[in-house]
């Protein structure tokens, strides 16, 4: 309770003081924890992609033919199956398209509309958690068929036909006839694992290039069993790289591994398929980042800290002189800053929470690559689901009091060991 | 008076290293952010070749045969295909909204494709080749960007070589920097890369267009015509005339006609100002993360400095009341807080330059001096700037000090 009333005094003595120090820390917290929540949308586990943690991406292939560098961000729907087909602890593949532009959908008698698809096997479905509203979603059998089915989303069955509930009705994408099997509810644009408007069964071959046995359009997804290590998998896809340069080198060929499978990290980090996502100088880069924008803080905390304990070496002093240990005094003034401490953490923290839902789009890029694949992923903003963890409030929390460590440990230490006759004497 | 300023501050030694320690911490992220904002911006401080606004890109695609909307022509569905390509084409160009239509394939800028190749003078044994971004397009993308030459050449002289089956090459930095001139391939026959079958006639210099606004333009590219006579497939690129986009797309929403004939369809109309947004989203991102950080920077100064000299002038009120009565005015207990707060700065400046000018030029990144200089000034600038902020409040209290108040006690 002494800690309030001394900060209650300490808030009408030292108004001004007192709030820049909260201003201060608040500003810091508010960056920091920005940074982190920002950083931690490329990973969160929010539906339909529940299973993040233990989904892997295949995205492209980059081939070295007589040393000439060769790329695309699709393989070969036979050949990939030699990479990925078959690994230890995948409990569920999917070969899916990844790579889409936009396509036209229309009713009958109606204008037709631009939409983003994704073409997509049906272990798709299995592993991502979709919520279908309406219908169902389309099986094996309709994919290996090439069948003309279609998933559509809440909203795009809403434009399309005025109403959700639209299972066996017919639309056209790109003037050829689909019968829609299903309405899924809608996928943010930041979970660009599953995002689009729409969804189709994906056919490989169709994508495969009649002269290269590599490259095509097919990209791959695993998920995991439970309990896998990830590097053990990224390990024997790259044995198998080894494997298959060793048969392709008297042919001039090499393929080369970019620590793919990439996980929901690393996806966010990637961009073409020439480079390997460099996950150790991003996270320097970050640390660093964290570094200073808690370590300036500190400093003019601390300065603080000293300014304001020089009013209080008498009071210091009368305490010393009727036996208060020096211990006492320490905690007495470390748990006072603290205080100060949480309650800027606090503002900043709901500070960052507004600014990573309203204006983050402006300062984040939540995607992998050179270019987003829409608008409507350049102008997405987290949901409150996305961003609220009770890990961020204690990552906050262990924040604050670093900062307390780092602004209040020298100045109360100091403070404390004030001879009590010199600081009663006024020198 | 100012040697006693340096014995006042020797004295809160141990303060002002923290200060200084602080001010340097901050001019050195300052700094280091100004150099990489100056290496981001450096494509906004030069030409861009062509002008996005009113442009739009359409997609063309041919109907497939599962389509029930699929017309058998037989043998001639490819020719037809390519007849009815042109007969579009040929429709927007008569709508009374649009400035100009193109055939394009990589022609359009917003894209980080790279189409390199080099061209080599027919004859010419030269080892140093004009290398560059290939872009294909019909004449008219002249227009639509608004392709400029650098030869004085008129837009409809650029056409007309473009017509002819001449080639446009753009200014090139790094043939300059190998010591060839751009200009001197003007009216050579050329080829690309080894195929010699394909002579082409070097039209005009133009300027170079740019993948994006932001990326500094550090080779060259040129313009390869693509004939309208049924052989050429792509992208369709139009100039909507100023004001008339809204009509523009109703008509292309509401006129079927304009949208497709027999087995050819025009689809995905997009603006290339929407594709410059997502292909630029990534630089302008940097650069608000730049600004913002300064900004950060510059407050945390402030914080720290009015603490510090709040406490600071608190504790010299009987000080500056005895100047005050001895004759000191306003100005000079003002000007006093501030030369504090500058000479901290110049400490801080120091420890700045000895840190950075041995980092300027290394195996990494090489940073002219030219550059370097200006990003540390400004830096000095912005932080004097932050400190004479930071000091005006607890340098006006000071100078507010009433003599006979303070020194009541003494």
């Amino acid at each position: 309770m002494n800690y309030f009333k001394q900060i209650y005094y300490e808030m009408k003595h030292q108004k001004m003081m007192t709030w820049v120090s909260i201003s201060g820390t608040a500003l810091a917290i508010f960056l920091v924890m920005s940074f982190i929540v920002a950083d931690q949308i490329n990973t969160v586990e929010v539906a339909p992609e529940t299973n993040r943690s233990r989904i892997l991406l295949g995205k492209g292939i980059h081939i070295k033919m007589d040393s000439q560098d060769g790329s695309t961000m699709g393989w070969n729907s036979d050949f990939i199956k030699k990479i990925y087909e078959g690994l230890e602890g995948v409990e569920l593949i999917s070969y899916i398209r990844d790579g889409n532009s936009n396509n036209t959908l229309s009713v009958p008698g109606q204008e037709g509309m631009t939409f983003l698809p994704k073409r997509i096997d049906a272990n798709f479905w299995k592993m991502y958690d979709f919520k279908f509203i309406d219908g169902r979603p389309f099986n094996q059998g309709e994919v290996d068929s090439n069948a003309k089915v279609i998933v559509l989303t809440r909203s795009a069955a809403r434009k399309l036909f005025g109403e959700e509930n639209v299972t066996g009705r017919t639309v056209e994408v790109n003037m050829v006839d689909y019968q829609v099997v299903g309405v899924v509810d809608d996928v943010h644009p930041l979970m660009n694992g599953t995002f689009a408007h729409f969804y189709v069964p994906f056919h490989g071959a169709d994508y495969d290039r009649n002269d290269d046995p590599f490259c095509g359009g097919t990209n791959v997804r695993l998920l995991l069993k439970e309990g896998t290590d990830i590097a053990s998998v990224k390990k024997e896809v790259e044995q198998r790289y080894q494997r298959l340069n060793g048969e392709k080198a008297k042919e001039g060929i090499e393929f080369i591994y970019h620590d793919q499978p990439y996980t929901s990290q690393e996806e966010g980090m990637s961009f073409g398929s020439n480079n390997s996502p460099n996950m150790k100088t991003h996270n320097t880069v970050q640390w660093v980042v964290y570094a200073i924008l808690i370590l300036l803080p500190a400093i003019n905390l601390s300065s603080m800290t000293r300014g304001r304990l020089r009013h209080r070496v008498a009071e210091i002093g009368v305490r010393r002189a009727f036996g208060a240990k020096r211990r006492s005094i320490v905690w007495q003034l470390f748990g006072e800053n603290f205080i100060i401490t949480i309650i800027g953490g606090v503002i900043g923290l709901v500070l960052s929470a507004a600014f990573i839902m309203l204006a983050s789009h402006l300062f984040f890029k939540y995607y992998g690559g050179l270019e987003a694949s829409s608008l409507d992923l350049i102008y997405a903003r987290p949901s409150f689901e996305m961003m609220f963890s009770w890990i961020n409030f204690f990552i906050c929390l262990g924040f604050c009091l670093v900062l307390n460590i780092l602004s209040a440990t020298v100045p109360a230490w100091k403070a404390s060991r004030v001879e009590p006759a010199i600081a009663l004497s006024g020198r | 008076m100012k040697r006693n300023l340096l014995i006042q501050m020797k004295n809160e030694w141990r303060d002002n290293v923290w200060l200084i320690l602080e001010l340097a911490i901050v001019c050195l992220v300052i700094c280091v952010t100004i150099v990489f904002l100056s290496f981001q911006t450096e494509g906004l401080r030069s030409p861009r070749g062509f002008n996005p606004e009113n442009v739009y890109t359409i997609e063309a695609s041919n109907i497939p045969k599962e389509s029930r909307h699929f017309i058998d022509l037989g043998d001639k569905t490819s020719s037809s295909n390519a007849e009815d390509f042109l007969t579009l084409l040929g429709r927007l160009r008569e709508n009374p909204n649009i400035e100009a239509a193109a055939i394009t394939w990589n022609a359009v800028p917003y894209n980080f494709n790279y189409s390199g190749n080099i061209i080599s003078v027919v004859d010419d044994q030269d080892s140093v080749k004009y290398y560059g971004n290939s872009r294909w397009a019909s004449a008219d993308i002249v227009d639509v960007l608004e392709v400029t030459s650098l030869t004085g050449a008129t837009r409809k002289q650029l056409k007309e070589m473009l017509k002819r089956g001449e080639i446009l090459i753009t200014d090139n930095s790094n043939y300059v920097r190998e010591g060839r001139d751009p200009f001197a391939l003007k009216g050579k026959k050329v080829f690309f890369g080894n195929d010699t079958t394909k002579i082409y006639r070097v039209g005009d210099v133009v300027q170079n267009i740019r993948r994006t606004d932001f990326e500094a333009s550090w080779a060259g590219g040129f313009i390869v015509p693509l004939p309208e006579d049924g052989s050429s497939w792509g992208k369709i690129v139009i100039r909507v005339k100023p004001g008339k986009t809204e009509a523009f797309i109703n008509d292309f929403k509401t006129k079927p006609e304009l949208r497709s004939l027999r087995n050819i369809y025009l689809s995905d109309l997009q603006s290339l100002m929407d594709i410059r947004e997502a292909c630029q989203r990534g630089e302008s991102i940097n650069i608000r993360i730049s600004v913002g950080l300064i900004i950060f920077l510059l407050t945390t100064i402030f914080l720290g400095l009015l603490g510090s000299f709040w406490f600071r002038m608190q504790q010299r009120v009987s000080e500056i009341a005895i100047r005050k009565v001895c004759g000191a005015k306003r100005r000079q207990i003002f000007a006093r807080v501030i030369s504090e707060g500058m000479i901290l700065l110049v400490g801080a400046a120091v420890i700045c330059l000895a840190v950075l000018t041995p980092l300027r030029d290394n195996s990494m990144i090489s940073v002219e001096w030219s550059r370097f200089l200006v990003a540390v000034a400004v830096t000095v600038v912005l932080v004097a700037i932050g400190i004479v902020i930071s000091l005006w409040y607890p340098a006006r209290k000071a100078m507010n000090i009433e003599p006979a108040i303070a020194i009541k006690d003494e």
